[in-house]
């Protein structure tokens, strides 16, 4: 009878504690409804010119979602905190979370950022194999065989190529063809690449744009002219400042602290937009063998799907987009430095960079901490003895230290137990959490051999999913003391709105090589 | 376990083209994602016996990293081999090849031995690559070849066993530094005695720890 007694009691607080879950899953999902209904269509704009931020909110559609948006959300957040009250102690953190988010939530609406959601329109260019191209606006959700007629009928492509692919051209002349069921490709377009349409057949003429390499379409001229036309290239864009021959970059006149200061505010945005489900998606979406886990996980009927989807298709946009960054990041350092023809100057670039790492690092933003470190670590950087030589020897051993973090071994232990130290928010190094996911999914069945599905491999994905929550559990607070000089804030953000890099590994080794030549 | 050597692999190719799936098929595992920190065991590891000798094998996939090449660039220092994987079903995968073996002999070191693979041969009324192509373009570059299929497993075993021959035929030779591990091969514990350089410690691959 006690027996019987305690068990009703445990199902009793066991059933309980899982009611309150699906309460809150349950409420969490109507209020992003609710949300994505009031918010409406935004319109987004991939500039094929800027890239830190490719896909640029229309802000006169914006402005006018913004008033109601915010009167809802103050809404949103009163109601809240009146729950608070009634709940008892053991909610109270995971609420006291949740007013947080709402706030936060304010703050950034108040900054105009928003995450993409599928519903939203985006506006990109399409080109042809001889580099005509149309503008199209679609669906952020819509798929690669809605683009591809689309582009085809604005293109005049005749009716009789039924065969058409729509594909990436990357800077490096690699062709990625798009999966006619492929969604969120204007976003998932690397640094530099491009969308093309082609009948099949054709895919192989396709080739960049000149504006994808700017080194490339120059390259009958020699090293010390072409040089020079990029850096005359860069002040006509109004970038950079400083003469050709040193090729100062505008990067000189901001202080190391106030370029992690805005790297950091824009990456807390960028991964805040991002929904943890976008990361699950990814994964599953770029593993052909996935459409049946994809149907389990993702929820096959539009209204039983969550996150940036808005009950659509899944959507990734916004992760694209973070990632997108780190790795214009990257390219960004190897191409300031690779620019650069003074060596003095290089030294110069490269304590800066360091220290800029070093910033990030402080602010727990490791995702362009470790973006900066392998910019460096790029065989176009490293190689460059002569400058490196000229480095301190402390600097040297700083960045041997930040560079140790990186160190694949035993599954990148530094980095997990570096990171386990930190409390946040953190901004984390998302290939990594992109890898476990990967292994989770790829390395266990979704069902076991009795059907049954595989409950250890959903607490794998789960615990990154978590790892990602619980980096963003607290909001980002940076405060303008933490920087130095207020006023060149915003001459910062246009810099990196309007960052141009060289994203192709041969045209950088190349620069290289031109600016030290190898020994003998 | 003790092994008379170490040798690291790294696994590099296009998203999508079985990576993880070989190294999986390999050693057999189910991934278990590094929770525990204290042990932090290498999770792609496997002994094999070349010549009599207990070989570790360990691997660093790069699966999920693809789009972020400077990361999988890192993994290539201190690796003594690569499977370079591409899909027989997906030509794309095989024209992206001459990008992959660029990056990996600019940033790894010359001794390197590369294998490429043809992955999901099984899938042969999908194929779009011959098998004759995979056997021209590794003649051309001087690679070694094997089409496999990580699903029956085909292939799977000889593609790491062959490779490790091969570092291990280099070693005997005498172009590999084994006392320098930037060359991705570390002599066992109980071996070093013999080797005229003291071994630097703390690098990965506990010796006396769990294989994987």
């Amino acid at each position: 009878m006690l027996n019987a007694c305690c068990s009703m009691f445990e199902w009793q607080t066991v059933n309980k504690a899982e009611l309150n879950a699906v309460t809150r899953i349950l409420e969490a999902r109507k209020e992003y409804e609710r949300e994505m209904k009031t918010r409406g269509v935004l319109t987004w704009v991939a500039d094929s010119r800027s890239s830190i931020l490719p896909i640029r909110r229309n802000l006169s559609a914006a402005n006018t979602f913004n008033v109601s948006q915010h009167q809802n959300k103050a809404a949103a957040a009163e109601q809240r905190e009146s729950t608070v009250e009634r709940n008892n102690e053991a909610q109270e953190r995971a609420d006291e979370l949740l007013v947080q988010q709402v706030h936060e939530r304010q703050r950034r609406l108040e900054h105009r950022l928003e995450p993409i959601c599928g519903t939203d329109e985006i506006i990109f260019r399409v080109y042809c194999a001889d580099h005509t191209y149309t503008t199209l606006r679609t669906r952020v959700d819509s798929t690669a065989a809605h683009i591809k007629l689309h582009a085809a009928s604005k293109l005049g492509l005749s009716d009789k190529h039924r065969d058409l692919v729509l594909v990436q051209v990357k800077s490096n002349g690699e062709r990625l063809p798009y999966d006619d069921t492929e969604r969120n490709v204007a976003t998932n377009l690397s640094v530099n690449g491009r969308l093309f349409v082609a009948p099949v057949d054709h895919i192989d003429a396709l080739t960049p744009l000149p504006e994808q390499d700017l080194y490339q379409h120059r390259q009958g001229k020699d090293t010390h002219a072409l040089l020079q036309a990029l850096v005359a290239d860069r002040n006509d864009t109004g970038l950079t400042t400083g003469t050709p021959m040193g090729a100062a970059s505008k990067l000189d006149e901001f202080s190391s602290q106030d370029v992690a200061y805005c790297l950091t505010q824009m990456a807390w945005s960028l991964v805040d937009n991002v929904h943890e489900y976008e990361l699950l998606y990814s994964v599953l979406a770029t593993r052909p063998s996935s459409s049946v886990a994809m149907q389990a996980l993702a929820g096959s009927s539009s209204s039983s799907s969550l996150g940036p989807g808005g009950g659509g298709p899944p959507v990734t946009a916004n992760l694209n987009i973070l990632l997108r960054h780190f790795n214009e990041l990257q390219y960004w350092v190897v191409t300031e430095i690779c620019l650069c023809q003074s060596v003095s100057k290089r030294v110069q670039i490269l304590r800066k960079f360091i220290k800029i790492a070093a910033h990030c690092k402080e602010l727990q933003n490791l995702n362009a901490f470790f973006a900066i470190i392998m910019g460096l670590s790029n065989m176009a950087v490293a190689r460059l003895n002569a400058t490196w030589e000229r480095l301190t020897s402390k600097l040297k051993r700083t960045f041997s230290q930040f560079e140790s973090l990186i160190d694949p071994s035993r599954n990148h232990r530094r980095y997990r137990l570096f990171i386990a130290k930190m409390t946040p928010p953190i901004i984390p190094f998302m290939p990594l959490l992109l890898k476990d996911m990967t292994f989770a999914h790829d390395g266990n069945k979704t069902y076991l051999d009795n059907g049954l599905t595989n409950f250890e491999k959903m607490q794998m994905i789960a615990q990154t999913l978590r790892t990602i929550r619980y980096c963003k559990s607290r909001p980002m607070r940076l405060h303008p003391s933490q920087c130095k000089t207020k006023t060149s804030l915003r001459s910062i953000e246009m810099f990196f709105r309007d960052l141009k890099v060289i994203d192709n590994q041969r045209t950088l080794s190349q620069l290289s090589h031109s600016l030290e030549h190898r020994k003998p | 376990m003790s092994y008379a050597y170490l040798f690291k692999y790294i696994i590099i190719g296009d998203t999508g083209v079985g990576k993880s799936c070989l190294l999986l098929q390999f050693t057999d595992k189910r991934f278990q994602p590094v929770h525990d920190l204290t042990i932090g065991v290498e999770f792609g590891a496997r002994m094999i016996t070349i010549d009599g000798k207990q070989i570790k094998l360990q691997i660093w996939d790069t699966a999920g990293q693809e789009a972020f090449r400077s990361i999988t660039r890192s993994y290539y220092r201190g690796a003594a081999g690569a499977l370079l994987v591409y899909d027989v079903t997906r030509r794309e995968t095989f024209n992206h090849l001459t990008n992959w073996l660029e990056d990996a002999r600019q940033h790894s070191n010359s001794n390197m031995v590369i294998m490429l693979i043809g992955n999901k041969s099984d899938l042969e009324s999908r194929r779009e690559v011959n098998k004759e192509e995979g056997e021209g373009f590794a003649r051309e570059h001087g690679l070694i070849f094997m089409e496999t299929s990580a699903k029956t497993a085909a292939n799977v075993e000889e593609a790491f066993i062959n490779t490790a021959k091969e570092i291990y035929e280099k070693i005997q030779e005498g172009v590999f530094d084994i006392n320098n591990e930037a060359n991705g091969i570390k002599i066992g514990p109980q071996h070093s005695n013999t080797a005229q350089n003291v071994q630097s410690s703390g690098q990965a691959g506990n010796p006396s720890g769990p294989c994987c």
